[in-house]
């Protein structure tokens, strides 16, 4: 419920961006394709449970 | 008052860091984009109990039925996470998706004032004898 959660979400994709970079250009592209897969896994998961605790604070502010 | 530069604050902080990996990875500047949309979200929701309990009490200062006001905020909040929805995929282009979820919204706002309808419609048959 604060900034760090942005900061960690944005920060994972500051890495994998990184990484990916890194890996396309020693020619690994699957491992890279991998990577950011992972990463974009990893970050899906954390949005969706603070979207999911969203919607329940919704639901128990407006009543629905 | 802190309230509106904390929202401002990470507003643009979202903007920025969002903006930045908008060029390298675009599916991470949406989840950004998202992620801060969700925590500005939930830290303004925690004010508006106090809104609702105001209001609760002026209608029951008022005598009016106080389930007219909870259909409203139903009807709010329904609307409030569809705009959510609904601006989060305009911004990145997807307009399409965003009708789509704005006609859901519209369709269950519908269906949650059709009893006061009936209501309004057997008070006018009433008086009208």
């Amino acid at each position: 419920m604060d900034v760090n959660f942005i900061f960690q979400v944005a920060g994972i994709g500051i890495i994998v961006a990184v990484l990916n970079q890194l890996l396309v250009r020693s020619g690994r592209e699957d491992q890279a394709m991998l990577t950011t897969l992972a990463g974009l896994i990893v970050v899906l998961l954390m949005v969706v449970t603070e979207i999911g605790n969203l919607f329940e604070t919704v639901k128990s502010v407006f009543g629905l | 008052m802190t309230d509106v530069f904390i929202c401002v604050s990470l507003c643009v902080i979202t903007l920025v860091l969002s903006l930045f990996l908008k060029q390298y990875k675009a599916e991470y500047a949406l989840i950004t984009s998202l992620a801060g949309c969700a925590v500005i979200a939930l830290y303004l929701l925690g004010n508006f109990n106090d809104i609702k309990y105001q209001l609760e009490n002026l209608l029951k200062v008022g005598q009016i039925d106080t389930n007219v006001l909870k259909i409203s905020f139903k009807s709010l909040g329904i609307c409030y996470i569809t705009a959510f929805a609904s601006s989060f995929c305009k911004d990145f282009g997807f307009t399409s998706l965003a009708a789509k979820v704005e006609l859901c919204g519209r369709i269950t706002v519908v269906m949650l004032s059709l009893p006061l309808i009936q209501s309004i419609t057997e008070t006018a048959l009433e008086l009208i004898g």
